[in-house]
């Protein structure tokens, strides 16, 4: 049984974070609030809401050790909240963004000393904490970024990022904060990196906007989804890069577990794992679709008896029945109804646990192994 | 949109866009194109007689041109394409397939869809059963790429 845990939600979930040690998760609800949920049992209870912005919220992310969650929304604002001990209430700081269009995505660095906003004025807002004027300040990398940028992550390293977006580009910035950021040690992404060097800068074969990118572990390499269907890794010490072309539906986000394994979920519903055998990346298995112990549990009536289905549709379609993709009552194979909107992994925990969001409501939490 | 004032576009001034997207489109002129095309033809047709239709459909898949302004070349690759899947018997279209390599069979299922779309120029019928044998092996995911990919042919 590959799923540790699955709650529904009575909402779509855009976008979610957990914090340090999974007993809280803070998510978007498709609206202009953030809900922070905490474990009880088996359920998940509301204990806060997050109200600030004032446009629908397109990303939220939780620092697991200074516990602070940054939020970004399309109405051009990022807060980033902080728990007031005495009175457990969450409060909001306001960020100097100063971009004019949507923030798209926002993400911590490792060090948690910084984080990006993605957006869609052609940037990426890389923001510190300004002690002078208690407030966080912001500096942009825009060039060359042509369009709006849906997705960032951080190496680990804490200096370079890595953006993707709507030109169809992935590239790799260097995002050194003077008086923040230590140099960096040489990577094989370059060494002496003023703010704003481009790194390097990747297309995918049938091009398609790239809506997910992430560093490997190591950050030795780095893989993005784009819209045609494809899986690309680069890797800029071999000057290698490889893309799998898939046969699903796009992917909407994707993460390293390990050196060569990767995991990707998006309009197919279900989170795939792809892993490299020395020679290329090849689809190792998908999540959740062969649960039969799960899917007869929750059974509708007409679920109990899936051969007498097969032969009634055998029948009403005078055809050979084919590997149908639904389970005859309408819904589908996989464990997710809809759309995965986001898949996470704690960067400090368990490498095989991952977590995923969809439309359909459901958060769920895998192991991508079992 | 002919109710809206503004040209949004027209603000952007920039020219940088349009220029990486033509970086992958051929520096040739439409005549030294279409000329390419006519060579291939032969050597396809040739092909096609001799019954060997995965190296016919190999060969007229390779190296579309893509590009703007290049109808006449784009057109004739078309027909060149269709010439091939029309000359294929049907037991013999799922092991063509088969036997092409990915980026040829996501070129193929871009001519299927070029050929459908124009139903006067095209057998229809005949490109409907390769379209399923197409995606029975490229998945949804080759229709998605056909879709997204700026490189129309």
């Amino acid at each position: 049984m590959s799923i540790l845990d699955e709650y529904v939600f009575p909402f779509c979930v855009t976008a979610h974070a957990f914090n340090h040690d999974k007993s809280q998760v803070a998510v978007c609800p498709n609206s202009n609030e953030v809900h922070i949920y905490a474990r009880s049992g088996a359920q998940w209870t509301a204990i806060h809401v997050l109200k600030e912005h004032d446009l629908l919220v397109t990303s939220v992310d939780w620092a697991p050790r200074t516990n602070r969650i940054v939020s970004c929304s399309q109405d051009k604002n990022a807060y980033v909240w902080t728990l007031d001990e005495a009175t457990n209430v969450w409060k909001p700081t306001l960020v100097h963004l100063r971009i004019n269009r949507a923030a798209t995505q926002a993400r911590w660095s490792p060090l948690e000393d910084k984080f990006a906003v993605a957006s869609g004025d052609k940037c990426v807002a890389i923001c510190y904490f300004g002690e002078d004027n208690d407030w966080w300040v912001s500096k942009h990398i825009k060039k060359p970024i042509a369009s709006t940028v849906l997705c960032v992550d951080w190496h680990p390293n804490n200096v370079l990022i890595a953006c993707g977006g709507t030109d169809m580009k992935a590239r790799v910035f260097s995002a050194f904060i003077k008086g923040v950021d230590q140099k960096p040690a040489p990577t094989a992404w370059g060494e002496r990196l003023p703010f704003n060097t481009v790194c390097g800068g990747f297309e995918s074969p049938s091009g398609g906007w790239v809506h997910s990118i992430a560093f490997s572990p190591d950050g030795e390499s780095v893989a993005f989804a784009s819209h045609d269907s494809s899986l690309t890794v680069a890797t800029p010490a071999t000057g290698e890069v490889t893309s799998v072309r898939s046969s699903n539906l796009p992917f909407k986000s994707l993460v390293w577990t390990d050196r060569s394994t990767i995991v990707v979920s998006g309009h197919d519903c279900s989170p795939m794992v792809f892993s490299f055998d020395g020679a290329a990346w090849r689809l190792a298995k998908k999540l959740g679709e062969d649960d039969k112990n799960r899917r007869s549990a929750t059974a509708s009536p007409s679920n109990n008896n899936t051969a007498f289905n097969l032969f009634r549709q055998m029948d009403s379609r005078n055809q050979p029945a084919k590997a149908v993709a639904s389970a005859g009552d309408g819904s589908l194979k996989s464990v997710h109804q809809n759309t995965i909107t986001e898949l996470r992994r704690d960067l400090a925990g368990n490498p095989l646990e991952i977590s995923t969001s969809g439309l359909d409501g459901r958060l769920i939490q895998w192991n991508i192994q079992a | 949109m002919a109710h809206r004032k503004l040209d949004i576009e027209g603000f952007d001034t920039e020219q940088q866009r349009m220029a990486d997207q033509m970086q992958y489109l051929s520096t040739k002129s439409g005549a030294e194109v279409a000329s390419m095309v006519d060579q291939k033809a032969a050597s396809v047709r040739a092909a096609i007689t001799r019954g060997s239709s995965v190296e016919a459909l190999e060969k007229a898949l390779v190296d579309p041109p893509y590009g703007h302004g290049l109808d006449a070349a784009q057109a004739a690759n078309a027909q060149l394409v269709s010439e091939v899947l029309m000359a294929t018997r049907a037991q013999d279209i799922n092991a063509v397939v088969n036997g092409l390599s990915d980026d040829s069979r996501d070129v193929l299922l871009k001519y299927i869809y070029h050929g459908l779309a124009r139903p006067a120029g095209f057998n229809c019928g005949v490109l409907l059963s390769w379209h399923e044998r197409v995606v029975e092996t490229g998945g949804l995911g080759a229709i998605v790429r056909v879709m997204s990919d700026r490189k129309t042919i």
